[in-house]
């Protein structure tokens, strides 16, 4: 080990700092100090993989083929229905790319949250400087509450505590000293900082060694690149509804492109048709609406503090079976809180008010006369012994000593300005410190830490009358005894005495202090909702067994079995993935790194699993986990890097939400796949019934894109934005095979709705012809008046369908009187949009040359009305029939 | 035979020079720092950082040298190693480079040159004093004699344990067509071919370990084993191509200097035409 003017030499540094051209120069040679993050997005490359998916390709086919037909017959009006189509692929495209865009902006605008500010020794001076420009060679100066910006080997220090968590999941402070101690790997050496932690208590200057991806954390930072995700189910479900639509479409388009030619109708004519029923059977308008609706609900979800990084794992969370949570922060509250004080007079008090800035009462449990100046002398004993503080706004120091400070202050308690003579500073091997003041002529000592170092130093205690009294062997198992009932209920126990004199011997106890890391209030009430919803919680820790147990019991976290992080090591994958598929298992003692073996041994198991990180060493979990969740608050940037959606605030009750949310957007993306498909029954039936029947062309090509793409857009847009259903956490998750184009989907949207629909649609252009004077046989009318007024019958057939459509499928299983007429705001603007677009399309004549349409007599319109009433009122009764039979979860009274 | 170290005055062109006097403690050689005087370089940022090497080197007892040559520097360094009896010249380079700048580690590698060359990537500061974990990730089987005993000697000068990383590429297809028989009889052949380098490594008294991975991407493998695993030096065997091959083939090691988190060596063997 070279000593510190060596080192110092050795890497042409002084003590004084580099020089600004060798930092300069250092810049050149190593680099900035900035982590790469992975790959960055080409958004050229992914705008145009939106021209590339299959829709996309089908149409952009049927494009090609319909200017080949223009070309070699012209006038047609088939290079019309080309750009038409080619419109629709560059508005689908730029649309879904468009949210994808304003996803990943939000995320980098959150990622701009981490501090950037470093202090170096530079020519003998202490700058500010951005930590990016931080190179080998430099003095970084370390205070208590800094963030470490790079590697470095400790030249100074003094009583210098780190919390490693981020790289460890240690969070524990851990000390810092001069020499390596036993260090096997680097990580371990204890004269060394890392990036990416924090300090926790003290002050000290490092030698920066290491910079960017040469640092702990940026190695740890590269696996995240390297860790393979699945596809997310909506990606899944996204190819699947793609795959089966471009089959139907692509079958239905050559079965009738055969027949064309068998019934001898040309070549031409025959692709045409082809060509129509490929684009009538196609959703257009299904992948814009999804990425919208999958946006918005991103939206709703960063309102309720989870901000989605990914469109995608919206969906996901709906199909979350496992949540595998952290507990410090997210179950619980990450500040510790005094609960209850022992005194040496053997009353107990109770303490209220949770973390460091609520107010509280104590509550003896008896007391005499000076049981209020013994308590107020423990708590400023505890007080005189800390180096932490609270402002106005910040906290600095070690998370024990802040809950003592907070103790005190409940009592009104502030610290007396004295004269600090001493302080023996806390140490992992001490286990205590105590600071020792002068007041007068006498040197007065406070201690405090672990009992068994503390209580061996004191010869009295504190008794019922205020006065020292002698500590027997028989009263020291008393205090033994209480402090075993505190840890018992997991709480850190802290031993408080005082002396005379500067040396820690002959001590008086004053009484026991019981911390906890409480848990959030609202986390109970999460995690019997996720039972409900048959979401397994499992609790992953860096904690004690007891600790871990405690908080598990507190919070209603229910487990089978109880797993340290020493006998995880000991199990096979087979075992685990055995032990995981029938029990609820409780880890404590866990590294970070073991989170990627637990999320992978759960998925083997076919689940989808949630799992919460904040350290640098959770990101290849988070990575691999179906849904990585990231802490918006304590997280690093890595971890959120790394993850698929950041908590803002933390709290786990925020997961259950976002899974609500997760569920709410799977069941409406499935209301209106249902809504779109029921639409491409009249736009197919009448091409079909054209080519079998002697019947005039009912609906033109561009008719249905303005179905597509126009009249059925906002309404689906707004079955993306329901409210949750009454019975959403009743629901199992959803299944990793469960397909939202599922037979229910497909019955209800081409076999029931669709039917109805293709009815209206056709009697509607048939009646209006017959009671305008045409005879069947006629498949050339005389008057092109009549044939656009009759095939704008159909298309309002099709569409006041859809207006009744979209009411009824607000809920999948309740009826649409129950959800209230203004519940969903943005489905009355859109229905009120699509009676606007159906008024231009029938009367303004720009539209209607476009769009093929014309003005129907209003003493027609009656035709229209029997079939949404049908539509509506069948579906209710269908609706009806399925809760009266069970088949939904149907909420209780008590729920 | 001696090893020379080229020295510009620069922290990483020093830390090279640290390895190439461990690797000529090691064989019992001469170490002679030279330097091509240029105006970017400052003469007493290089007089420094010798005379540190020199210190050095005394405490290690190998012999110095200084060599200052003059001129165009890739002529004199070649005009230097073919008038003096040269086993390695250590040199090192930039972590962050711009297209357009060819520097002179690029220009030797480019060139023939008669001695074996060992390009330093300096990224951690305090690896070069404290070596416990070597690593040498080869492609299967390829092992070379000469890569062998250049890695060799390091482990055995710094005596760190050491570690050959075999990686066997796959196709994503072949990927999956693997099961555990294939995955074994292919392991198998690879532990066989490199067998005599475990027995040689033995009576060196050199502790070696030989692990593998199947993956898809090299580069990708290595880099996700260095950060799992402790290492403080990386040993890679580099391939001479000149700039146009570069350009048209590409050079996967130049990604893998670029994005290591340990200070790596690539090992180039002497052109002996």
């Amino acid at each position: 080990m070279l000593d510190r003017p060596a080192l110092l030499r050795r890497l042409q540094a002084t003590e004084q700092g580099l020089s600004v051209g060798q930092v300069n120069r250092r810049l050149r040679e190593f680099g900035p100090n900035i982590l790469e993050k992975t790959a960055r997005k080409n958004y050229l490359v992914a705008y145009a993989n939106h021209y590339c998916q299959l829709f996309a390709l089908l149409l952009e086919v049927a494009a090609g083929l319909a200017f080949v037909a223009d070309h070699f017959q012209p006038g047609e009006g088939t290079d019309i229905l080309a750009w038409a189509i080619l419109a629709a692929v560059v508005i689908t495209a730029t649309f879904t790319f468009w949210q994808e865009y304003r996803t990943d902006k939000v995320m980098a605008a959150l990622l701009m949250l981490m501090p950037t500010l470093v202090t170096v020794r530079r020519q003998g001076k202490a700058l500010r400087v951005d930590s990016k420009e931080l190179v080998p060679g430099d003095i970084m100066l370390l205070e208590e509450g800094d963030k470490v910006a790079a590697d470095g080997v400790l030249i100074e220090v003094n009583s210098l505590s780190l919390n490693l968590s981020s790289l460890t999941g240690e969070s524990a402070p851990a000390p810092r000293e001069l020499t390596a101690g036993k260090a096997v790997r680097q990580i371990e050496a204890r004269n060394m900082v890392f990036a990416g932690t924090t300090v926790v208590t003290g002050s000290g200057s490092a030698l920066v060694t290491g910079t960017a991806s040469a640092t702990e954390f940026g190695k740890i930072a590269s696996l995240t690149r390297n860790v393979r995700k699945m596809l997310t189910p909506m990606q899944r479900e996204v190819i699947h509804i793609t795959r089966t639509m471009t089959i139907i479409a692509m079958i239905s388009g050559a079965i009738f492109f055969g027949l064309g030619l068998f019934f001898g109708k040309g070549l031409l004519i025959s692709s045409v048709f082809a060509l129509s029923l490929i684009v009538a059977n196609v959703p257009e308008g299904l992948l814009p609406t999804i990425a919208l609706s999958l946006s918005l609900a991103s939206q709703r979800m960063a309102r309720r503090q989870a901000l989605i990084k990914n469109l995608d794992s919206v969906e996901t969370l709906g199909s979350t079976t496992v949540i595998c949570t952290d507990k410090t922060g997210t179950l619980t509250r990450n500040e510790m809180t005094v609960k209850s004080l022992w005194l040496g007079g053997g009353e107990e008090v109770a303490v209220s008010g949770e973390g460091y800035r609520e107010a509280g009462e104590f509550t003896l449990s008896y007391e005499n006369e000076s049981t209020p100046a013994r308590l107020e002398e423990l708590l400023m004993a505890g007080l005189l012994n800390c180096r932490a503080s609270i402002d106005h706004d910040t906290l600095r120091g070690d998370p024990t000593e802040l809950a003592l400070i907070a103790a005190a202050r409940k009592r009104g308690i502030e610290a007396p300005v004295l004269q600090k003579v001493h302080e023996n500073i806390f140490t992992s091997d001490r286990k205590m410190m105590s600071t020792a003041y002068q007041k007068g002529e006498t040197v007065h000592l406070f201690a405090k830490g672990a009992l068994e170092v503390l209580l061996p130093r004191c010869t009295t205690y504190c008794g019922t009358d205020n006065t020292q009294q002698p500590l027997n062997e028989a009263l020291k198992q008393q205090v033994n005894n209480q402090a075993e009932i505190f840890e018992n209920q997991a709480y850190r126990v802290l031993a408080v005495a005082r002396g005379e004199g500067e040396q820690e011997k002959e001590l008086t106890l004053l009484g026991l202090v019981a911390i906890m890391d409480l848990p959030r209030a609202e986390v109970a009430a999460a995690v019997a909702t996720c039972r409900v919803a048959g979401i397994r919680t499992m609790m992953i820790t860096g904690d004690t067994p007891r600790t871990a147990a405690a908080i598990a019991d507190q919070i209603g976290m229910t487990y089978d079995l109880l797993l340290t992080g020493l006998e995880l090591e000991r199990i096979h994958d087979e075992e685990l993935e055995e032990i995981l598929a029938g029990k609820d298992v409780l880890f404590a003692r866990m590294a970070s790194s073991q989170k990627l073996r637990i999320a992978t041994a759960l998925q083997n198991n076919g689940e989808v699993v949630a799992m919460t990180g904040d350290g640098v060493n959770d990101a290849p979990a988070l990575k691999k986990a179906d849904i990585g969740i990231a802490m918006g608050l304590t997280g690093t940037e890595v971890a959120k890097e790394a993850a698929d959606m950041v908590l803002l605030d933390d709290n786990f009750s925020s997961i259950v939400t976002a899974i609500e949310e997760g569920r709410t957007v799977y069941f409406n993306i499935k209301k209106f796949v249902t809504y779109i498909l029921a639409s491409n029954i009249p736009e197919v039936l009448p091409y079909i019934l054209h080519f079998f029947l002697k019947i005039p062309l009912p609906l033109s090509v561009i008719q249905i894109l303005s179905i597509d793409l126009g009249s059925d857009i906002l309404p689906g847009l707004a079955l993306g934005c329901e409210r949750p259903e009454k019975n959403i956490m009743l629901r199992p998750p959803v299944g990793r095979h469960e397909k939202i184009l599922d037979w229910e989907v497909f019955k209800r949207g081409y076999l029931f709705l669709g039917f109805i629909e293709g009815m209206a649609a056709m009697v509607a252009f048939l009646t209006f012809l017959h009671l305008h004077g045409w005879h069947y046989g006629d498949q050339v009318l005389a008057d092109p008046l009549l044939h656009r007024q009759a095939m704008t019958m159909t298309l309002l057939g099709a569409v006041t369908c859809q207006v009744l459509n979209v009411w009824t499928m607000r809920s999948w299983d309740f009826s649409a009187f129950s959800l209230g007429f203004f519940s969903n705001r943005l489905l009355l603007v859109a229905v009120t949009v699509e009676g606007i677009w159906i008024w231009m399309m029938l009367t303004l004549p720009p539209i209607q040359q476009v769009f093929n349409t014309a003005k129907v007599p209003i003493g027609d319109l009656w035709i229209l009305l029997p079939f949404p009433i049908l539509l509506f009122s069948s579906h209710e009764m269908y609706k009806w029939q399925r809760r009266r039979r069970g088949i939904s979860a149907i909420p209780s009274q008590n729920d | 035979m001696k090893v020379v170290a080229a020295v510009n005055g620069l922290i990483t062109s020093e830390i090279a020079a640290f390895y190439a006097l461990r690797f000529a403690a090691q064989l019992g050689f001469p170490l002679t720092l030279l330097h091509v005087e240029n105006r970017l370089d400052s003469l007493n940022d290089v007089e420094r950082s010798m005379v540190i090497i020199e210190e050095a080197a005394s405490e290690n007892n190998v012999i110095t040298e200084r060599v200052f040559l003059t001129g165009y520097p890739i002529r004199a360094i070649r005009r230097f190693l073919s008038e003096n009896r040269v086993d390695t010249l250590f040199c090192s380079t930039s972590r962050h480079r711009t297209f357009f700048q060819n520097s002179l580690r690029q220009q030797l590698t480019y060139l023939p040159i008669p001695v074996d060359l060992a390009v330093v990537q300096v990224v951690r500061l305090d690896a070069a004093h404290a070596v416990r974990n070597v690593v040498l990730p080869i492609e299967e089987d390829r092992l070379s004699v000469k890569k062998f005993s250049f890695f060799a000697s390091f482990a055995k000068t710094y005596g760190a344990a050491t570690e050959v990383y075999s990686v066997t590429l796959v196709d994503s297809e072949k990927l999956a067509k693997l099961d555990i028989h294939l995955t074994r009889s292919l392991l198998t052949k690879i532990n066989d071919h490199l067998s005599h380098y475990v027995k040689l490594a033995h009576c060196m008294g050199i502790p070696l370990r030989i692990k593998h991975a199947v993956a898809r991407n090299k580069i990708d493998q290595v880099l996700h084993h260095l950060a799992h695993h402790d290492f403080q030096l990386m040993i890679i065997g580099g391939r001479r191509q000149s700039g146009l091959s570069t350009l048209l083939r590409g050079n996967p090691i130049e990604r893998l200097l670029h994005e290591t988190p340990i200070n790596t060596i690539t090992f180039y063997g002497r052109d002996n035409g």
